[in-house]
């Protein structure tokens, strides 16, 4: 599942397959990471996964670190 | 009154020295602090040789440096430039070229720019240099119908004008603390800017609305109380927060958008759920900044109008030869503005000034009328330049870069209505193949994504057979309008 996460992740803020991913990238260390990224993100992860978040979950959704985790909470 | 902004953060900086300026992700200063930081980094630049009426260059990043230094030049009596955060000077070669500037000042380190890092090393010679209300404070980079962009010049005067707009306009008090979520290179965000330190208020930066969470502890843990944003922004938000736009903006006073008219969807969604907030859209150029309030949450029978021109500005609505009409919803004209905020012209263009500003009253290229009760109404723009996300982008500027790829034998490009209803308009680019040119639609966009801007980027490149062309071989635009 986080593997997934991880290449829609990387779909959306167009990084090249040798960026090596971290759990603390963000808005301020991933250029395209833009107000536009974070709604294609939230948008992506939904319908990979079939969740719906919530107010309190995309506000947590602050890295690459936190989306894994909310998502793998919403997940299960 | 003070005669430019810079005087009233010395004023606020000896006189409420404790109250905080500039608030970023990581620090804040107060006014005396402020103020203590504008006098060694214009001793700084004095130091390297500038002196008034030089032209600096600087990147907008959402700093306390980038204000302090913003304003050290306007001490000087140097002239700012301010360009994009990432602004590169392959990306700002046109302005280079035209302007000689006399020192850059980038993010990235480059060989003929320096970065912010210069100012580390402070001095202790506190120097002012000569300037009047009357004197040129900044050269600000706009997006003309010609395809080359256009340096507004504003004086110190002007730029007080402009803070006095929005002061009165948006009904700024002292005790706001101002979440700034717009690019500060743009007029909206660096006119707001000017307008709360000249008002001794507090402003808050924050780089877009990316990230809920850090708009979410600027309201809430640092406590703002009037936001400014793009309208696209607020889309952006409305779908962060799940269509509960209350939940991060209920505890605001106020919230103003700029640079496009708020559609009536987000109106009414805003009218239901931020029912105690201050709503106001406001208008303006860069030329003639914020001249048009409009409480929105107050006039609902006004939905379509953009507000009425604010105290000290006046607008009438003018025919082709420039004559005051008797103006309606079929007999429109264009908006002739008269107030202290414009421009003193564009930079080393004459003819264009010409043409837009006469005896001090800035004839905007806005189309529309007024009503009996002093609304005023936009109809269009009188030329084709594509609104996107609130920065305004020339179709010429992308057809330019096309041009420049090995088989684009003609193109022409458009705004159309962005299909995912955030950014207002998109361009689109339609592109006619040179013969026996190897040609790929895909190279092409990403021959222009290495060149452009990324909102200048083309949503779509159609491959056409031929653009449509009017009498006199001009491109016919609202043919391709309807192609879409």
């Amino acid at each position: 599942m986080l593997e997934k996460v991880e290449k829609i992740f990387r779909e959306v803020m167009e990084l090249d397959d040798d960026i090596e991913l971290n759990d603390e990238m963000n808005s301020d260390n991933v250029e395209e990471w833009d107000s536009l990224a974070s709604m294609s993100l939230v948008l992506q992860l939904e319908k990979e996964f079939g969740i719906k978040f919530e107010f309190d979950d995309v506000l947590q959704m602050d890295s690459l670190g936190a989306i894994k985790k909310v998502t793998a909470g919403k997940v299960q | 009154m003070f005669g430019s902004i810079v005087e009233a953060i010395a004023y606020y900086g000896e006189h409420q020295g404790d109250k905080i300026a500039v608030v970023t992700d990581c620090t804040q200063v107060n006014y005396e602090e402020l103020w203590e930081k504008i006098q060694q980094y214009a001793a700084v630049l004095s130091k390297q040789g500038i002196c008034n009426g030089d032209k600096i260059v600087l990147a907008a990043d959402y700093s306390v440096q980038f204000v302090e230094v913003y304003f050290a030049v306007h001490w000087l009596g140097a002239v700012s430039v301010v360009v994009e955060k990432n602004a590169s000077l392959s990306s700002i070669s046109h302005l280079v070229q035209s302007l000689s500037p006399q020192y850059i000042i980038l993010n990235q380190a480059e060989e003929g720019a320096k970065t912010y890092e210069v100012f580390n090393v402070t001095s202790c010679d506190m120097v002012r240099g000569k300037f009047s209300p009357d004197s040129l404070a900044d050269i600000l980079f706009t997006t003309g119908t010609t395809g080359t962009p256009k340096g507004v010049m504003l004086s110190h005067q002007n730029e007080v004008a402009g803070a006095l707009n929005v002061i009165s306009g948006g009904g700024m008090v002292q005790e706001d603390r101002n979440l700034l979520t717009m690019p500060l290179h743009h007029a909206f965000g660096l006119t707001t800017l000017r307008a709360v330190l000249y008002k001794g208020s507090t402003a808050v930066l924050q780089d877009g609305v990316a990230s809920l969470k850090k708009m979410n502890d600027n309201i809430q843990k640092k406590q703002c109380n009037c936001v400014y944003m793009v309208p696209s922004a607020l889309r952006v938000l409305y779908f962060q927060t799940r269509q509960r736009l209350d939940l991060l903006l209920g505890t605001v006073e106020k919230i103003e958008f700029c640079t496009a008219p708020l559609d009536k969807k987000m109106r009414l969604v805003l009218s239901e759920q931020l029912k105690d907030v201050r709503l106001y859209n406001s208008y303006g150029a860069t030329e003639s900044a914020r001249t048009v309030y409009m409480r929105l949450d107050q006039n609902t029978e006004k939905m379509d109008a953009i507000g009425k021109a604010v105290e000290g500005v006046s607008i009438c609505i003018v025919d082709d030869e420039r004559k005051v009409i008797h103006s309606s919803k079929q007999n429109f004209g264009h908006l002739a503005i008269c107030g202290a905020m414009n421009m003193i012209g564009y930079y080393d263009d004459p003819r264009m000034t010409k043409q837009v500003l006469e005896n001090g009253i800035f004839y905007s290229e806005d189309m529309g009328y007024m009503d009996e009760d002093g609304y005023i109404y936009l109809v269009g723009r009188n030329n084709d330049v594509i609104n996107t996300g609130g920065e305004k982008v020339s179709p010429l500027e992308i057809e330019n870069a096309a041009l420049e790829y090995d088989g684009v034998q003609e193109c022409a490009c458009i705004g159309v209505k962005d299909p995912k209803d955030v950014l207002e308009y998109v361009p689109v680019l339609y592109v006619v193949r040179e013969i026996d040119k190897n040609f790929s639609v895909s190279m092409l966009q990403v021959y222009l994504e290495e060149r452009l801007e990324n909102y200048k980027v083309p949503y779509k490149i159609i491959e056409v057979a031929e653009i449509p062309k009017n009498h006199i071989g001009k491109i016919d635009r609202e043919k391709l309008r309807s192609l879409w």
